[in-house]
């Protein structure tokens, strides 16, 4: 290990140990396991399967930290091992990533996706440096081999993905996004994250009749949910449907009353109440 | 002959990931570490469950444990030596187990079984096995389903932090919880993260879970956060990584709360109580992120009367780690606790920091520990009913939370700070917490390794609505003073002078319109070299019980003041303040002579400190 941050740190382990060593160990799980590895590195063979573990721990232990040259140096010493070591090669990518080098990310990520084409975390790196190097199409078409791949996405994969898509230049990217969340919503039991994001995408194209729809399916699930009620009646209000909105308050009025006064009075429920209230005045009026 | 399949049709079901239809019976699969699983349910006749032999028992190498439990399912897992059947027999007999559920199909060594259609608040016996064999069960090998969500019921929680040492010291914790509960179940057992160390492996989580907490798994419901060593080989993005794989948490909502769509972060309902679990470590933090959408319409949904939310990295520590550091302690504080704080949190729970640290009931504090003064205090005193009075919390306005670190079940890291602001109780001893909830009463405790209670507080919910919206009302400091227990000194207190919960023993509410004697005043200036810093006053008690004494000053200084019996020279509080007045309540003997000691820790201040017989009024 030559790169300079390495042997700073050392000769400051060295020097300081004794003195620092509570507040070392209080303060930085990585940093004792770093010493840990080191010390476990200098006793194994430079070429054993050990060394190689012991090299990617410490490599992304290191990236996790945001010391990109020490963890760049132990990847390299892993490629001097094993050159198409997959752990290395995404961990590359991802610290290329990290740094927002989308280039060298993109490259790395295609080193391993040419080893195996369905690794889906490099299929992620591939999509995300695509979307820095300003290829919003081809990042959307990876993304979703990626989430194609998945066992368990999250919400966040989907979202992460719709977001590409508006960032392409295509004319229908908006439904495509809402489409690819409406996707996920039924994938993953309907997270109201996924609606939400659904639900705005609706306003900003004017579609609020798609936007009522979609309140009332998420308020079947969840008819406590009472900003979604106050949001559904200032839509109805909005497309002069008075009657419906005058009602829909009327139930979030009924529903605030109904709930444990912890839950009713905290501060969110009062601030519905107030814009409840607010709203009312159209309906008396 | 009944059951489960009948129950299922009339079932809520809301498992909406990769569904099929097996025999009309809803099934689905889910990860695995080490095989495929299936989680299933199937119902036969009584007369097809017979068991003809015992399996030996060095085939079981894992559990039975209990999952994602509701009031009407619960799955239950556990690992075999060799691929088998997987097969669970239950009943609320412990001698007639007249119920199956059973994968339809293959063989495994992983075992995760989804039991539906259970009867609500119901203690089930059960035993785990294949088709025509079983482990051994026994009378304490059961499951109860949660109440009837809404119901108040009474609820034991049990809360470990760090726990994950696999070693003596965390054996300890787990003894003197076992001796404190009587050996009976946790109703709710939680796990604050960083469960087995050092990087969450499997070899790690069968030696620092498994092998460690066997019988406690057998009939307590385990629910956890990620925490960062555990994060060090799971993936919350993927879901995958032992973690992932060790535990089933609720998606989708099916233990009550709305669906998050990851079990990264997830809520579940027990009785009249909401628990929220957040990723501090992997998920996205920021606030307009998922998780933080998630959480908003999550408290919007719920309907519970208490709300307990928990997560690994501490929004407020001065541990083992610094909360005022920037990074997830910050994002966590600055991003999810106003959220929490709208829907009206009652109590939040972190670990890694490995210490104690328990809040006053305190709101609306986002910054940096420096930022901390009197408008965030809703009940300054220390939350005990024979101290100075349980935390009130009245419906609306600004009604607070308390903040609890324990992240010190499994190790402790001395000689820190352990001096926040918010904190009212600091311990650098091993010890786990367990919280009582009873209508609209939460007891909680901090028990250390040796079975001492070390710390106690209630707080109540009362039925008065406060119509106040601001945040800044200030109740302040000096409504209720601040803990005779105090801060002990950061890891060093052996167990000396505060008593734990069971404290103040002497006069207590201290109502009595006492006088108000000067004990003395003077200039410190913590910025300067050369004058004074810190000065000091004896003084002799005036009556033998309750006592308030109160420190003044007149600019934003950072005050410390600590009270020392001169006959042994043992310390009896230490109170850091960042806002004046500040007081201590606690008990003082007439027959002691005692030492105040004030000094500023960073500017120019002229104080007044005084005493009175009873607490503060």
């Amino acid at each position: 290990m030559s790169d300079r941050y390495s042997s700073a740190r050392r000769a400051c382990t060295a020097v300081c140990c004794l003195l620092w060593a509570g507040v070392i160990f209080a303060h930085s799980d990585h940093d004792v396991e770093i010493d840990q590895l080191d010390h476990q590195l200098e006793e194994s063979s430079a070429t054993d399967t050990d060394a190689l573990s012991l090299l990617l721990r410490r490599a992304d232990l290191h990236r996790q930290q945001a010391h990109w040259q020490a963890a760049l140096a132990d990847y390299r010493a892993v490629e001097r091992i094993q050159v198409d070591n997959q752990r290395m090669l995404l961990g590359t990518a991802q610290l290329y990533m990290d740094q927002r080098e989308f280039l060298a990310a993109s490259q790395w990520s295609e080193r391993l996706l040419s080893i195996e084409s369905d690794h889906i975390q490099a299929l992620l790196v591939q999509a995300r440096a695509q979307t820095g190097l300003g290829n919003p199409q081809r990042a959307t078409d990876t993304f979703a081999r990626a989430i194609k791949l998945m066992e368990t996405p999250t919400p966040e994969h989907f979202l992460e993905h719709a977001q590409i898509v508006l960032q392409t230049s295509k004319e229908n990217a908006a439904a495509e996004a809402i489409a690819i969340v409406d996707a996920g919503a039924s994938r993953l039991g309907h997270p109201v994250s996924l609606h939400s994001f659904a639900l705005e995408r609706e306003l900003e194209q004017g579609q609020e009749l798609a936007a009522v729809e979609r309140i009332e399916k998420v308020l079947a699930r969840y008819p406590v949910l009472l900003p979604w009620q106050l949001h559904k009646a200032e839509l109805l209000l909005s497309l002069q449907r008075a009657d419906e909105a005058c009602l829909t308050l009327k139930n979030v009025e009924n529903k605030l009353q109904q709930l444990p006064p912890q839950r009713g009075k905290s501060r969110a429920m009062q601030a519905v109440s107030a814009s409840a209230a607010q709203l009312q005045l159209s309906c008396s009026g | 002959m009944c059951c489960v399949a009948s129950s299922v049709a009339n079932a809520d079901i809301i498992h909406l990931g990769k569904p099929w239809n097996l025999l009309g019976i809803d099934a689905y699969q889910v990860n695995a570490l080490q095989d495929f699983v299936d989680e299933s349910i199937y119902s036969e006749p009584e007369s097809n469950i017979a068991v003809d032999s015992l399996l030996a028992d060095g085939m079981l190498v894992r559990g039975p444990y209990l999952q994602k439990a509701s009031h009407n399912q619960i799955t239950i897992r556990w690992r075999t030596t060799s691929k088998r059947a997987s097969v669970v027999r239950y009943g609320t007999n412990p001698n007639k187990l007249n119920r199956v559920a059973r994968l339809p199909k293959g063989a495994r060594i992983n075992h995760v079984v989804l039991i539906k259609g259970l009867t609500p608040d119901t203690r089930y016996y059960y035993s785990v096995g294949g088709n025509n064999d079983s482990f051994a069960s026994s009378e304490d090998q059961y499951f109860e389903t949660h109440p009837v969500p809404g119901t108040a019921s009474p609820t034991r929680i049990w809360v470990l932090g760090d726990s994950g040492t696999a070693n003596a010291k965390a054996a300890a914790v787990r003894d003197a919880y076992e001796e404190f509960n009587g050996g009976s179940h946790a109703d709710v057992w939680l796990m604050l993260g960083d469960n087995a160390y050092n990087t969450g492996t499997d070899e790690e989580y069968q030696r620092a879970v498994f092998d460690m907490y066997p019988q406690t798994l057998r009939n307590s419901v385990l629910w956890s956060t990620l925490g960062n060593h555990d994060g060090h080989t799971a993936d919350s993005a993927t879901q995958s990584g032992p973690y992932y794989n060790i535990f089933n948490f609720p998606d989708a909502g099916q233990s009550g709360g709305v669906a998050s769509g990851t079990e990264a972060y997830y809520s579940f309902d027990y009785g009249n109580i909401h628990f929220v679990s957040l990723d501090s470590y992997e998920t996205n933090r920021s606030p307009t992120g998922a998780m933080a959408n998630w959480l908003r319409n999550d408290l919007a949904a719920t309907t519970q009367e208490w709300v307990i939310a928990f997560w690994h990295h501490p929004a407020y520590s001065k541990g083992s780690h610094d909360s005022d550091e920037p990074g997830r302690m910050t994002q966590m504080r600055e991003n999810f606790l106003p959220i929490l704080e709208d829907h009206g949190v009652d109590l939040v729970l972190a670990g890694h920091s490995h210490s104690y640290e328990r809040s006053r009931l305190i709101d609306g504090h986002y910054g940096p520990s420096s930022t901390f003064d009197s408008s965030h205090v809703v009940d300054g005193g220390n939350g005990r009913p024979n101290g100075s009075g349980a935390y009130q919390k009245a419906p609306g306005g600004n009604r607070g939370a308390v903040y609890s670190v324990a992240g010190s079940s499994g190790k402790v890291t001395k000689d820190v700070g352990l001096d926040h602001p918010v904190m009212i109780r600091n311990l650098a001893e091993l010890g786990s917490m367990v919280i009582d909830v009873n209508g609209n009463q939460l007891n909680a405790v901090f028990l250390n390794d040796s079975g001492n209670v070390r710390d106690s507080f209630r707080i109540v919910h009362t039925d008065t609505p406060v119509d106040t919206v601001a945040g800044t009302d200030g109740a302040g400091t000096d409504g209720g003073g601040t803990d005779g227990g105090g801060t002990d000194g950061g890891g060093t207190d052996g167990g000396g002078t505060d008593g734990g919960g069971t404290d103040g023993g002497g006069t207590d509410g201290g109502t009595d319109d006492q006088a108000v004697v000067e004990l003395g005043r003077g200039s410190l200036d913590g910025s300067s070299a050369t004058a004074p810093k810190w000065r000091s006053v004896a003084f002799d008690p005036l009556a033998t019980g309750e006592h308030t004494i109160r420190v003044d000053w007149d600019t934003a200084a950072d005050i410390r003041y600590s009270l020392f019996r001169i006959s042994d020279g043992v310390r009896i509080a230490t109170n850091v303040a960042a806002a004046s007045p500040s007081a201590w309540t606690g008990y003082l003997d007439a027959s002691e002579r005692y030492r105040l000691g004030v000094w500023s820790t960073n500017d120019v201040a002229d104080f007044r400190a005084t005493i009175q017989t009873g607490a503060a009024p």
